[in-house]
């Protein structure tokens, strides 16, 4: 058991001893004397290597936290190690060389460099919350971008040693900061992603009722409704569906009857044209509205007629009409099925309940002989 | 979090009008940059795509059923003939394959059908983020959004609608305040401003730019010389400081790319954007780690351009110079010229003929 543990000793210390010089050789390249292109790579090595944890044990405040899958604990920490390496790139932010640089340069980096300052000091978690300001953090971290960027141009188009210390020095930084924020980073992104998906769901399964629900509509009533729901598709966010829809000119087969119509002619089937109303698709029993001409072929009545038709769940309607002196009304077809459904249910059952009688019927019978 | 050493880059593509499935197009990329990359791109690069056409699929199916029932409705009627023939049609148009898959679902984008198509969208993009994530290693791994035609405008809509927007009744839910950017956004025959329904993608309001705290480091606009859906309303930035003042050097992170050369008739379709060196090769840059540019890469660049027509271009081109296509505002005119462009794909020379013959007549028209 001893020797594992001097084994491992040994091993550590050669790690320790072999990493350092590796990791050395990448963060001390000088940045301007790569080729552009390489820069990526460099940047990727840094973030990489263990140039980043060298980095890193200059600021032992800033050790790993383990904060599992906790979104709270992770924006804590992620801001917090923010703000220690940026505290530190703010100070380049305020150097004189590189106050000089965006002035030479005409930059709005300057402007950055004060309101960084703010920031810095205003970045506090919003009281009652318990929440830190996420948002206030990446533009912390943005304007840190901006100010590497700054000595990256700088060293790149001016040749400036200075710019490409504080560049290489800044990248360095960055990286590690990377390095360090990437758990808590991957926590928060995990449950930002899963309240939006929930609240992504809610809205679909509405829009997918919608469709379902609402009364069929032809090209024409598309083309009014589109301009009537005009804010729904143009709002910039994720509209809910329309609450109702207008109905132009929509032809129906009815049941049509009229009492005083002669016998044999009293119920026929009609042509409804509902000439216009309104639905409101989630309404649970009376949904919407039509004025409707009917149209049927009766002796002594009127061909057509108008009326008034009540929809009930945007699928079943129901009416009065007036054909001259002839007052009738009417069903859709899709009501009359409902009921024939309906009706056609109930005979199921009851001829369930008659086989399932018939059977224990002898049974009973000899129960009731019995007592 | 949960770290997989084996977590690849990623790239997220957004498909255009048309009939696709997302095995579809994923097959369709994964072939033409694996035959530019001159390996199996599956080895460094994860393809992904977002299919929105079942919206659409769903919609025509029950479309049609209701159509189908007013024309019973009419059946045997005296009056009403022109209704009648008129729904008929409509049934007719809607189950046309060519309509139907392709300008049909133009129009029904914008619509309210819309919301759904990008609700959709949301769904898998959020998903595959949901993937990216639990991949680990964030720090080293890129993910790279990639949209075509349709797909540019179906993407910056709901791009911001999930990154600024949120939802009517929860505005605060959304993605701003998330620490994560895709490495960059590719937009290929750019139709976002064509096809705007809300915000101008070109505008300042929109949060699908290469700006700080936003959803993306960089952004490419591509478009083909000789496309016409590319060109009409084209998605342009006159003044690139003005749309991006946050940045001091806003050239690093937009970049607008022209393409010329062209080696098939269909060239709005997505591979032969995908084909060009022009576009490929940064991308290769972006996605694969150790990728290095071809040497000859200027080489490859202009024997691309050339193309595989040779002068036959340069009547086209004189075709597509005569169009003002800032005057085409009907999106029937363009549907017709590109089933004429559609049509003649099977025959070589015949097609070009055709093609500056569709341009020509699109020019007389912005004449008369």
């Amino acid at each position: 058991m001893n020797s594992i543990k001097v084994l491992i000793g040994i091993v550590s210390l050669l790690l320790l001893f072999v990493s350092p010089v590796k990791a050395g050789e990448i963060c001390e390249s000088r940045l301007d004397s790569l080729e552009f292109e390489d820069f990526k790579a460099w940047i990727q090595t840094v973030r990489e290597s263990n140039c980043a944890r060298t980095t890193l044990s200059e600021y032992p405040e800033l050790a790993r936290v383990d904060v599992g899958d906790d979104p709270v604990a992770a924006t804590s920490a992620y801001q917090a190690a923010v703000r220690v390496f940026l505290s530190v790139i703010g100070k380049g932010s305020f150097d004189p060389d590189f106050i000089q640089i965006t002035k030479t340069m005409n930059l709005q980096s300057h402007a950055d460099a004060v309101n960084f300052k703010a920031l810095t000091f205003n970045l506090k978690e919003p009281e009652g919350t318990g929440y830190p300001d996420i948002e206030r953090t990446i533009d912390i971290g943005n304007t840190a971008v901006t100010t590497y960027k700054t000595y990256r141009r700088y060293c790149v188009t001016a040749k400036d040693e200075t710019a490409c210390a504080l560049w290489e020095k800044t990248a360095r930084l960055l990286g590690a900061m990377a390095y360090i924020t990437e758990d808590y980073r991957g926590v928060i992104i995990g449950y930002t992603l899963t309240q939006f998906q929930r609240k992504l769901d809610d809205t679909i399964d509405k829009w997918d009722d919608y469709f379902e629900q609402r009364k069929p509509q032809l090209p024409w009533e598309m083309a009014i409704n589109q301009v009537a729901n005009r804010g729904v598709r143009t709002k910039p966010y994720f509209t809910l569906p329309p609450r109702g829809d207008w109905i132009v000119l929509h032809p129906a087969l009815v049941y049509s009857h009229i009492g005083d119509a002669p016998d044999g002619e009293q119920d026929e089937a009609a042509l409804a044209i509902e000439l216009v109303g309104y639905n409101w698709w989630e309404r649970e029993y009376l949904s919407g509205f039509s004025v409707v001409a009917i149209n049927s072929d009766r002796a002594r009545v009127d061909d057509t007629g108008y009326g008034l038709m009540l929809h009930f769940r945007s699928h079943y309607s129901l009416g009065w009409s007036k054909n001259g002196d002839d007052e009738g009304w009417f069903v859709s077809i899709d009501l009359l099925n409902a009921v024939d459904d309906k009706r056609k249910q109930v005979r199921a059952k009851r001829d369930e309940i008659k086989t399932e009688f018939e059977a224990v019927k002898p049974g009973l019978e000899a129960l009731l002989n019995a007592q | 979090m949960p770290t997989n050493q084996n977590s690849k880059n990623m790239l997220v593509v957004v498909h255009g009008m048309g009939e696709d499935t997302r095995e579809g197009v994923e097959a369709e990329v994964r072939q033409v940059l694996s035959d530019k990359l001159g390996s199996n791109i599956e080895d460094k690069v994860d393809v992904r795509a977002i299919a929105y056409n079942k919206v659409f699929n769903d919609w025509r199916r029950r479309a049609a059923d209701n159509w189908k029932q007013a024309v019973n409705a009419l059946e045997g009627r005296v009056h009403f003939t022109r209704t009648k023939s008129f729904l008929e049609k409509a049934v007719k148009v809607n189950d046309d394959n060519f309509y139907a898959t392709h300008w049909l679902d133009v129009v029904l984008y914008m619509s309210t059908l819309g919301v759904r198509v990008q609700l959709e969208v949301a769904r898998q993009m959020t998903q595959i983020l949901q993937e990216f994530n639990n991949g680990g290693n964030l720090n080293s791994r890129k993910i790279v959004l990639m949209a075509h035609s349709l797909g540019t405008a179906v993407t910056h809509d709901t791009l911001h609608k999930m990154w600024h927007g949120g939802f009517e009744d929860a505005r605060y839910n959304n993605l701003s305040k998330m620490p994560f950017t895709f490495s960059a956004f590719y937009q290929l025959a750019n139709t976002s401003r064509l096809l705007k329904t809300g915000i101008d993608p070109t505008s300042r309001q929109t949060a699908v730019r290469p700006a700080p705290s936003g959803m993306m480091e960089l952004m490419y606009n591509v478009h083909h010389k000789f496309d016409p859906i590319a060109l009409v309303k084209a998605f342009k930035i006159d003044d690139l400081a003005r749309w991006l003042p946050e940045q001091n050097w806003p050239d690093e992170f937009f970049f607008d790319v022209e393409l010329s050369g062209v080696h098939a008739v269909n060239v709005h379709g997505m591979t032969h954007y995908l084909s060009d060196p022009r576009l490929h090769c940064p991308l290769f840059n972006l996605l694969i780690d150790d990728y290095s540019y071809p040497p000859d890469r200027s080489a490859q660049y202009k024997k691309h351009d050339k193309g595989v027509f040779g002068k036959k271009v340069d009547k086209l081109k004189a075709s597509i110079d005569a169009i003002d296509f800032d005057e085409i505002e009907s999106i029937s005119e363009i549907a017709e010229f590109w089933k004429k462009i559609e049509a003649v794909q099977s025959d070589a020379d015949a097609k070009l003929e055709d093609l500056t013959a569709a341009l020509k007549a699109i020019a007389d028209k912005g004449d008369e």
